[in-house]
């Protein structure tokens, strides 16, 4: 069994093992970053670390979203991969997304690959669906989201 | 000897070894250097370093090691004893076993698969040539064999009462047949007094494989309490193995060397005869021990701990947060601080020991810039070597600290430059000779402090730049244009090898090229908030300086704000603030071909607005109402290419009702003035390194998290100079016109004032002359005059004096014939001797005045020589004239 934590970008439930999930967040004060691509959402400080937000909605290739009060940040575990060039701090990556839903059980098996009718940048970004009650749960692949090609 | 091997002691070897590697290097160089002066000591210190090394190889049987480190030996015993005398060539293969030392050391169970055979041939033909490494010379080697010792652990030995004894063990006698390890038997040696220094003929065991089946010999120089018979029994060996030392010889060759502590006392072992003998293993840690201790003497220093640079650098981070945390703790109860008794002195404390502890952490991951500084003569000598050249390199500072990370990442541009200055700007002897420069050229790296920063020079006697050379590869490479090079200075023009793009693989060689180029150096140091520029003096040489921050994590900043938005600049990059007020944005605030500057101090400065770099939309105060709002007030700036004159527009210009809040930033030689729409306070500020989706943005060079815990970003000065598309070569080329044009008004100015003589002509006209145009004014009477042929003369100093009327040259009125009395102007004319004669005289009616007036010249109606132009003169037009012209048109006519 995986589990899944599930969040809203508009009208899709998106997941990501919840093993790879370091915490969530409420949004607060985020530092923009003048002329950086759209998808970098801003700077955060999470308790005396830089966090790089990435603004999920805009990254799948949806408009910029607003900031409500149901908004939040998925920080995410800094991976080895993750790991700035020095190798002295890590890069942390929080993702901003619209809602947080619930935690999601399911078997490996029940993965499927993903839907022909995603757009071409959800398409890079999904690694499969499972179906639940809720919907259909869209699966992100975290290595490409995080990717900076 | 597996089973006396552990993985600790070998490791303890290994470093040991290292160390020893590392601090012979120098040795060699100097050895190389000096030649046959170089001092005995530094030939012992680097013999006793292989030769410990030599024994740990042979000890912990590594074959390879030992065998090198032997052949090594040899040569350096050679050396030593002054039969070889030290040539490059020896050098070269001294110094290539070293690297082959080191490699071994570096992976010591694959040490034995590090080739290393044409080092060895080398050795072996080196002391073939000398007709050494006999058999014999092995043994008597032996037999005078001298231990090394250090003074001080002899004179140690001596206060705690012990004799010292040359003890012979023999390994398959006394240690094998008996049922012990040769660990065992030192342990048991260890266990009855101190071993001070042991010797282990390692080569016997290198010749003849297995040592313990051999009956090899160990010695030891070995201190105890026991009188001779009992220290036989102690160490469990035959009493005549053991000879008790020559004590009252020791102690007073102990004196003699007292005033040098660290002179060497080498006690003679005894006769040839006594010493043959065994234990070759349990020797060799003791050598290594003994080495260390010497050395441990020598630098007499604090004591040192090895710590994971990792764990420096979390207690970095740490101290970075604790700083934030007082910070935001100060301002949190900083109210409070009069309600509660005793607050303040806690916080004060705080404050102190935050700050304390801050600073010594930044302390520990500071690093001399010798461990950089210290490679740099190996790759000279050998990069020399291979070029034919000979070149000395000097260094000073090596003392000087810098944070860890800076040392690293100045390797790379520190060798870059060295190599450039060995491949291409030292010449080779014969060149240097026919330049009358010594045959060896020089190296001079230079370390020192300065202005809270840390600066760098690298200076070499070289053939320097050339200045036209590095223009023309400019202007083809199109760096520049030909008008850019026109207004550039000579060492803005050197300084173009810094630039991306002008060195190429056009210029590899072997040495020097690998396609990258001085940009490379320049963007390195650039990153480390450093600078680099460089001095060349044609022939004579070239000096590279570095300008390096002390530390790269926690920096003084200058807080600024655009919008909403907070920002920090380095203070190191802040010149000035400079604040034009809204009355005088006009005056000060213009345009040049589509860019604004600023006038400050007869200077113009390119002006960027952090608002428009950066995309952020700005704001300003309202200065009616003190309200922060959106800045609509646009835009002179953003009309590109439109030309404003300076006093045209001056209603928009007006638009900016605010007050202009201007940081000066320094790039380099560039200074540039940044408009921001708030300032702040400067902060120390811990420097977090840009997450990799936004390390493109060359606007910012990390970011920091304020008291408040807010995000800021930090902005780098070159990349906003480079955002905001400044062109300084244009503007010094238009601050050099305005300059030029200064200097003309200034000289015209200068040329309106004069000092002149008023005079009266015919009816009433009036004429000026200048007063440095005039030798003198002479009355005359008009009898006085005498008349030959057409012209007329005046008896003048006993000769006779051409006289001029105006009315004859130019169309002006005779003079009044009636007049009892004329005047005449005798006109000085430039450049004749004192006392000369003037060439003729100027009859006029009357001298009016002399005085100084300001006028404009306007051309008159009627052209004449000697005419200057006219003006209005005391209310009257009055005609200027230069007296020499007129005088000399008029000799000209008569000829």
């Amino acid at each position: 069994m995986t589990q899944y934590a599930t969040f809203t970008v508009g009208e899709r439930l998106l997941g990501l093992d919840i093993m790879g999930v370091r915490e969530i967040i409420r949004v607060s004060d985020l530092t923009p970053v003048p002329r950086a691509d759209a998808a970098i959402r801003g700077l955060l400080n999470l308790r005396g670390q830089i966090v790089t937000i990435l603004d999920l909605a805009v990254r799948l290739g949806h408009p910029q979203p607003p900031i409500t009060d149901a908004s939040h940040i998925v920080i995410l575990k800094a991976d080895a991969h993750l790991q700035s060039a020095k190798g002295d701090a890590m890069d942390l990556v929080g993702l901003l997304v619209d809602a947080i839903a619930d935690v999601v059980e399911a078997h490996d098996s029940e993965a499927e690959p993903p839907p022909a009718n995603l757009s071409e940048a959800e398409e890079r970004f999904v690694s499969g669906v499972i179906k639940t009650e809720a919907g259909l749960l869209v699966l992100l692949n975290l290595p490409e989201l995080l990717s900076t090609g | 000897m597996s089973s006396l091997t552990d993985e600790s002691i070998i490791s303890d070897f290994v470093t040991e070894s290292r160390e020893h590697l590392a601090a012979i290097e120098p040795d060699l160089l100097a050895m190389e250097q000096d030649g046959a002066r170089v001092s005995s000591e530094v030939v012992n210190r680097v013999f006793r370093a292989i030769h410990s090394i030599k024994g740990g190889a042979g000890f912990f049987a590594f074959d390879r090691l030992k065998t090198l480190s032997h052949a090594m030996e040899s040569v350096l015993m050679q050396v030593r004893d002054g039969k070889l005398k030290v040539s490059p060539e020896v050098m070269d293969v001294l110094l290539a076993s070293l690297d082959r030392l080191k490699a071994m050391l570096d992976d010591l169970d694959a040490s034995d698969a590090v080739p290393c055979e044409g080092e060895l041939a080398q050795l072996k033909a080196i002391l073939e040539g000398q007709g050494a490494l006999s058999g014999q010379t092995l043994q008597g080697r032996q037999g005078d064999r001298t231990f090394d010792l250090d003074a001080e652990e002899v004179r140690s030995a001596l206060r705690r009462g012990m004799n010292l004894y040359h003890a012979t063990a023999y390994l398959k006698r006394d240690i094998k047949d008996k049922g012990l390890t040769p660990l065992a038997f030192l342990n048991n040696a260890l266990s009855v007094g101190a071993c001070l220094d042991a010797f282990v003929d390692v080569m016997a065991i290198a010749d003849l494989g297995s040592c313990l089946d051999q009956d090899l010999p160990v010695t030891l120089l070995f201190g105890t309490v026991l009188e001779a018979d009992l220290a036989a029994l102690g160490l469990k060996l035959p009493a005549e193995q053991v000879k008790i030392l020559d004590m009252k010889a020791l102690k007073a060759q102990l004196k003699k060397a007292d005033p040098s502590p660290e002179a060497p006392a080498p006690p003679p072992a005894p006769e040839a005869s006594a010493a043959p003998t065994e234990a070759p293993a349990a020797g060799a840690p003791e050598a290594a021990e003994g080495a260390t201790a010497t050395k441990a003497a020598r630098d007499a220093g604090p004591e040192t701990l090895r710590v994971r640079v990792d764990l420096l650098t979390s207690l970095m981070n740490l101290a970075g947060e604790l700083v934030l945390g007082r910070n935001q703790l100060i301002r949190a109860v900083g109210p409070q601080q009069r309600n509660i008794p005793g607050l303040t002195p806690i916080l004060q404390n705080i404050n102190q020991v935050t700050t304390e502890m801050q600073e010594g952490i930044m302390q520990t991951r500071m690093q001399p810039i010798g461990t950089v500084f210290s490679r740099f003569p190996r790759i000279v000598r050998d990069m020399s070597r291979q070029l034919g050249k000979q070149i000395d390199v000097q260094v000073k500072g090596a003392e000087v600290e810098l944070d860890k990370s800076i040392v690293e990442m100045l390797v790379d541009p520190l060798t870059h430059i060295i190599r450039n200055s060995v491949d291409h700007a030292l010449e080779a002897p014969e060149e240097r000779k026919k330049a009358k420069k010594a045959p060896a050229g020089s190296i001079f790296l230079n370390a020192y402090h300065e202005g809270g920063q840390v600066n760098i020079a690298i200076s070499d006697d070289g053939r320097g730049i050339n200045a036209k050379k590095v223009l023309e590869k400019a202007l083809a490479k199109g760096l520049v244009t030909k008008a850019q090079a026109a207004e550039m200075t000579e060492r803005e023009i050197v300084n173009l090898i810094f630039a991306p793009g002008f060195s190429t693989a056009e210029q590899v060689s072997e040495i020097s090229g690998r396609g990258v180029g001085m940009d490379v150096v320049r963007t390195n140091v650039e990153r480390l908030g450093g600078h680099v520029e460089v001095e060349t003096e044609l022939g004579v040489g070239t000096t590279v300086r570095l300008r390096l921050p002390l530390t790269l994590a926690i920096i003084p900043s200058m807080i600024v704000g655009v919008g909403s938005q907070r920002f920090a600049i380095p203070q190191v990059n802040v010149v000035e603030f400079v604040w034009v007020k809204a009355a005088e944005v006009s005056q000060r605030i213009e345009r040049v071909q589509g860019a604004l500057v600023l006038r400050l101090r007869d200077k113009l400065l390119p002006l960027v607005r952090l608002s428009d770099v950066l995309g952020i939309p700005r704001t300003y105060r309202d200065p009616d109402t003190g309200e922060v709002v959106l800045d609509r007030r646009d835009v002179l700036d953003r009309r590109q290419g439109e030309t404003e004159e300076p006093g045209r527009g001056p209603d928009r210009r007006q638009d900016w009702r605010s007050d202009h809040n201007i940081v000066v930033l320094k790039v380099g030689h560039n200074a540039f003035g940044m408009i921001v729409d708030e300032l702040y306070d400067i902060e120390e500020i811990v420097v977090k390194p840009l997450s990799r989706y936004i390390q493109g943005l060359k606007t910012f060079s990390g970011a920091t998290i304020m008291g408040d815990g807010r995000v800021i970003m930090i902005l780098d000065a070159s990349g906003l100079a480079t955002a905001g598309n400044l062109h300084f070569l244009d503007l010094q080329a238009e601050e050099k016109k305005r300059a030029e044009e200064e200097r003309r008004t200034a000289a015209l100015k200068a040329s309106r004032r004069r000092s002149v003589i008023l005079l009266e002509g015919g009816g009433g006209e009036r004429f000026a002359v200048p007063q440095d145009h005039v030798l003198r004014l002479e009355r005359l009477e008009p009898r006085a005059i005498d008349h030959i042929g057409d012209r007329e003369y005046v008896e003048y100093r006993g000769e006779g004096l051409p006289l001029v009327r105006l009315d004859t040259h130019l169309a002006v009125r005779a003079l009044d014939p009636s007049l009892r009395e004329y005047f005449m102007v005798l006109p000085k004319v430039p450049g004749a001797p004192p006392g000369a004669r003037p060439p003729a005289g100027i009859l006029i009616s009357s001298i009016l005045d002399a005085l100084d007036v300001e006028v404009e010249l306007k051309p008159l109606s009627f052209d004449g020589p000697g005419l200057l132009g006219s003006a209005v003169v005391s209310d009257h037009l009055t005609v200027f004239l230069d007296p020499v012209a007129l005088v000399q048109a008029d000799k000209g006519g008569a000829a």
